[in-house]
């Protein structure tokens, strides 16, 4: 191969990372394109247990919450699922929590999310405009809290309706629904726990118990109209 | 200014747009500057929205296919 021809291939070869890097960029789209539904369903249904807990995806960080985690004195502690769920006015104490502890965190998915919603035309390899980060409980349930992309009104992260779930993968109702469907337990104790905090929250239903044996605990539960 | 955008009262959408805008419009600058190109095109271009990003993206293509080296006088007659 003549030296001219080979030098312009190797110019060619040098320039085309930089290219490359240019076009994942990604250019101006401000998708909002997250899950969850925004009109949560009137009753929560056992169905599908955790059904939006995987995608990996999106979600980019599981943060354990301890159990004495506040948003100061007086305030209800975060030590469960269903607080969030329960109480939307706790949501926003939460993210409050959220900035003062997991500092790198909060800002970091924040500034990712709102420059993929910004400029993520280009890049159709992964999605980060509202990324979901995960959070876990003492009692080991969860929820799920979305990053603002670039259509949202606050610089805060947003519950995603329907994601808090217990420790063994059943839905918690959120404010302003009930619960419908067959509940599957890994203990009595979970169960009981689970039915405790429902009452605890002044959820009305019915309870009956479908299957006692030590490996499956299994309850159906019925709204109360 | 953080509180102000995490309360609401400072919209995300605008402020973002607006801080984009500021650093397109510094680095078209700049490289229409050090080029000789039009001030006022890339400053008008710099500013408008969704299209700014595009337009900066050519202004980098320009310093990158500037940034070409000269060859060497023996393999100019080739």
């Amino acid at each position: 191969m003549p030296p001219r021809i080979l030098k312009k291939a190797t110019m060619i070869l040098n320039r085309l990372p930089v290219l490359v890097m240019l076009s994942l960029a990604g250019p101006v789209a401000a998708s909002e394109h997250n899950t969850a539904g925004i009109d949560a369903p009137v009753v929560m249904t056992a169905a599908t247990p955790s059904a939006r807990t995987d995608n990996n995806l999106r979600m980019v960080a599981k943060i354990k919450v301890p159990g004495n985690a506040c948003a100061g004195p007086g305030y209800y502690p975060f030590n469960s699922a269903w607080e969030l769920a329960r109480n939307p006015s706790s949501r926003q104490r939460f993210d409050d929590w959220i900035k003062d502890n997991e500092t790198v965190t909060y800002y970091g998915t924040q500034i990712t999310s709102i420059m993929d919603s910004m400029f993520g035309a280009l890049n159709p390899f992964i999605d980060l405009a509202g990324m979901e980060l995960r959070f876990e409980f003492a009692d080991g349930s969860h929820i799920v809290m979305k990053a603002p992309t670039l259509a949202s009104a606050r610089l805060r992260f947003s519950y995603v309706p329907g994601s808090a779930s217990d420790a063994d993968g059943n839905p918690i109702a959120d404010a302003g629904t009930t619960f419908k469907g067959i509940y599957t337990f890994s203990s009595r104790a979970r169960q009981q726990q689970f039915l405790e905090k429902a009452a605890e929250y002044h959820l009305d239903f019915r309870v009956k118990h479908l299957d006692d044996t030590a490996q499956h605990l299994r309850i159906e539960i019925t709204p109360i109209n | 200014m953080l509180d102000m955008l995490r309360n609401g009262e400072l919209s995300l959408a605008p402020f973002m747009f607006a801080v984009q805008a500021i650093l397109f419009v510094i680095v078209n600058l700049t490289i229409a500057h050090k080029y000789h190109y039009s001030k006022k095109v890339a400053l008008i271009a710099s500013l408008i929205p969704f299209v700014n990003f595009y337009v900066t993206l050519v202004y980098i293509a320009i310093v990158i296919l500037n940034s070409r080296k000269e060859l060497p006088k023996e393999h100019k007659g080739s």
